[in-house]
């Protein structure tokens, strides 16, 4: 019954999202005000049934329906039901479900909070989401149906991929397609502009609140995947320039880069041809980094299966959006441009010079992602790009950018006092020198040109973001996101630079120091879990002789895919975080163990949150905290 | 031709746009080349045409039997091959938890001789049903060889 009735509701979904896509053309002859009311109504029903068809498969999860193939490969009778439901979107065909009933939650709210702008606009960018529905769900259908049936129905199911058994993937997926799906709406949007050939500053304010809410759970995606390879890959790292995190982050940097030519477009009326091309590239990017991951065409944690039949079936749609939307761009954008004087001084020049090393960061990265596949497709050798190259790129032309923040904040459009200006933020960099300085000396004791460099940079962003917040009162977007920039360089500069790592073997009752800290090793016990049995490590850790906290790092292996997991212990403070992982058993009495110690960590998920919490401020208005009514 | 106020801007934004360009490409172009790091089969190395003592990727199947582990340190040798030619490795640290003998391993390091590769970082595959896909793509190609002869 399940299969019969996923693949009605994916069918009705697809029949309804073609129709949407007819208003195109139809508003022309119908009604405007009735063509908006139907396509209003259209999304809405996609939006149930697709919803409908989702939790049909979560259901075939948590009663164990191991008729559908899907939930027989990725589900098991012994795994916990948060896990049953985290592994609907666990696999290929269920990601993609996700990636559709995502897409169309955004084509529904475009339809809901669209009061300002002209139903014109708003039923093209609906025909335009309609269509983007109706290939995800064709693709779905014709490669990858979650309601395929499998025979002979087996007894038990082959269980989740151990890995994802972790509360930070449940959201990870999710949160993450949100972000990505959500750049559909500044694409669907430059579309209908081109199309239309009218552009207003009214409607750009409306498009950087759907741009800021897909940056905001781009954002969230992306810093869960990382705290979750932090926490449960057991190698300490949180960002590894795998291909599949660099498919999320070239997403990420360009909707940053779309945030801040919007605002110059919104207030200026220029870089409006940039902006539309900007938003075409940014959801290319999105598609781009699907294909990446579901072709399987990646060396990568994330690729799960190799089809080369998916492969193909994205990458001619992402030619024919990619080429058909820059066609489009060319033919039509110059009815669309502007002129205006902008003196080099101005708030215009110093975030064109933000879009100029965004994009140029983006594509430095893409160069380094897509290299090693067109060099293996060419023939031409199998190659790898090392993490040293994007390290490299990132931090010359990262730093440029985090250093013109605070002249951004300051600067005013057209032309800005130049004396006034240098003497301000002047004063501010004097202080970050000294303090960083006095930082470096006594915290870390280590001099390096780039540390200090960086923190400077940091130091002087949050410096100015807390001087201006202070005179504004406003918790502005801006303000809050800079200042969480600031505070993630931070937290990446000083744990890459003076984290410790101890690989060594240890016999029960040894200790080790690290930093001023010293880790007992008292024993291994079994223990046994419904999905899972492992050897429990137990550590002491001690400040200077005064215990402090126990550890308990585990090896697991997983019953039915006989996985082996490593699950790291780990105390944080603010400053630190110590680390400790289980390594081999060498014998009864030794094992091989990994410890870390890794300062100023926690900066970086406070960073994070900062951020995120800026987005949100950037979609429901910002916090004034002196409101006088 | 005289040369007007305007063009003279224009002139001066032309040339700093292919500066910046020139410029970011260079900068690119010999990031990427300095980090480069080629693929070779053990075959590959026994031939000779993998260099020595540069970083290199190499990748192959665990020979089964040959992991042998030094007493009282984290050295660990080990044979891959690739049903042509074995390569002897030496690595230094913790192995990934889905090593294992009969496996693929894809590892990053250097050669010391052309009999011995010095693993820097060893990658295992990431569920039993996945390979790296150097080894996938080796493996098939070997195959078909042998099949042939």
């Amino acid at each position: 019954m399940i299969t019969e009735i996923g693949n009605i509701l994916l069918c009705v979904s697809a029949a309804l999202s073609l129709c949407l896509f007819s208003f195109i053309f139809l508003k022309k002859v119908i009604n405007i005000d009735n063509c908006f009311h139907f396509s209003k109504n259209i999304s809405l029903i996609i939006l149930i049934s697709l919803l409908s068809s989702f939790l049909l498969l979560s259901y075939a999860f948590l009663t164990d329906n191991f008729s559908l193939r899907y939930v027989a490969t990725n589900s098991n009778l012994t795994l916990e039901n948060i896990y049953k439901f985290s592994a609907v979107w666990g696999a290929h065909e269920g990601s993609i479900l996700l990636w559709v009933l995502v897409l169309a939650f955004w084509c529904f709210s475009i339809a809901l909070f669209s009061k300002h702008i002209p139903k014109k606009i708003i039923v093209d960018m609906l025909a335009i989401m309609g269509i983007l529905i109706l290939f995800f769900l064709l693709f779905i259908l014709l490669t990858s149906n979650p309601f395929d049936r499998i025979f002979p129905i087996p007894l038990n199911g082959n269980d989740l991929n151990p890995l994802l058994q972790d509360p930070g993937l449940i959201i990870h997926p999710p949160m993450l397609y949100f972000g990505y799906v959500g750049t559909s709406v500044p694409f669907a949007f430059a579309v209908a502009i081109l199309i239309n050939e009218n552009i207003k500053s009214e409607w750009l304010s409306w498009l950087r609140k759907w741009v800021m809410a897909s940056w905001m759970f781009l954002t969230i995606g992306i810093s869960l995947g990382s705290w979750w390879a932090y926490h449960e890959l057991g190698w300490g790292g949180w960002w590894f320039w795998d291909p599949v995190e660099n498919a999320s982050f070239m997403p990420w940097l360009a909707i940053t880069a779309l945030l801040h030519s919007i605002i110059v477009s919104e207030k200026r009326g220029i870089f409006i041809s940039w902006t539309i091309l900007l938003s075409i590239l940014t959801f290319s990017l999105s598609l781009l980094g699907t294909f990446l991951v579901r072709s399987g065409i990646l060396v990568s944690v994330h690729a799960f299966a190799n089809d080369p039949e998916r492969g193909l079936y994205i990458l001619v749609f992402l030619t024919i959006v990619i080429g058909l939307s820059l066609l489009l761009y060319f033919v039509k954008s110059s009815k669309l441009i502007t002129y205006s004087n902008y003196n080099i001084s101005s708030k215009e020049f110093i975030l064109l010079i933000n879009n100029l090393f965004l994009t140029v960061t983006t594509f430095a990265i893409l160069l380094g992602t897509l290299y090693p596949l067109i060099s293996s497709t060419l023939d031409l050798g199998k190659i790898s790009v090392g993490a040293p190259y994007f390290n490299f790129i990132f931090s010359a032309l990262t730093l440029p950018i985090v250093f013109l923040m605070s002249p951004a904040i300051f600067s005013a459009w057209k032309k800005t006092n130049y004396n006034h200006l240098i003497k301000k933020l002047g004063l501010f960099f004097m202080f970050s020198l000294i303090i960083t300085y006095f930082f470096l000396h006594f915290y870390v004791d280590v001099e390096n040109f780039i540390v200090f460099l960086a923190i400077v940079i940091a130091i002087f962003t949050i410096l100015s973001s807390l001087y201006k917040l202070s005179q504004t009162r406003i918790l502005s977007a801006n303000l809050i996101s800079h200042i969480g920039i600031g505070v993630l360089i931070i937290g990446i500069t000083i744990s890459n630079y003076y984290s410790s790592q101890h690989e060594v073997i240890m016999k029960k009752g040894a200790n080790i120091a690290i930093q001023e800290f010293q880790i007992a090793f008292n024993d291994v016990k079994n223990k046994v879990s419904k999905n899972y049995t492992s050897k429990v490590g137990i550590f002491d850790l001690y400040d200077n002789k005064d215990y402090l906290i126990s550890f308990f790092p585990e090896k697991r292996i997983y019953n039915v895919q006989k996985n082996i997991m490593t699950e790291a212990a780990i105390h944080s403070t603010l400053t630190r975080d110590i680390y400790v992982a289980l390594g081999e058993k060498v014998n009864d009495n030794s094992w091989v163990v990994r410890i870390y110690y890794k300062p100023f960590i926690q900066f970086l998920w406070l960073g994070a949150i900062l951020m995120i919490l800026g987005g949100f401020f950037g979609i429901f208005g910002n916090l004034n905290l002196f409101k006088k009514n | 031709m005289k040369i007007t106020k305007t063009n003279k801007k224009r002139i001066i934004k032309i040339l700093v746009f292919f500066f910046a360009i020139t410029s970011f490409s260079s900068i690119l172009i010999y990031a990427l080349s300095q980090n480069m790091i080629y693929f070779y089969t053990p075959t590959q190395v026994y031939n000779s045409e993998a260099p020595i003592d540069s970083n290199i990727r190499v990748g192959g199947m665990v020979k089964v039997n040959s992991v042998k582990k030094i007493n009282n340190s984290l050295k660990v040798n080990f044979t891959v091959h690739d049903l042509e030619q074995e390569l002897n490795v030496t690595y230094t640290g913790i192995l990934p938890d889905l090593f294992g003998e009969g496996q693929g391993v894809v590892m990053t390091g250097k050669l010391i001789s052309k009999k011995i590769f010095l693993a820097e970082e060893v990658l295992a595959k990431h569920d039993e049903n996945y390979m790296p896909p150097e080894v996938a793509d080796m493996m098939k190609e070997k195959n078909k060889e042998m099949f042939n002869k």
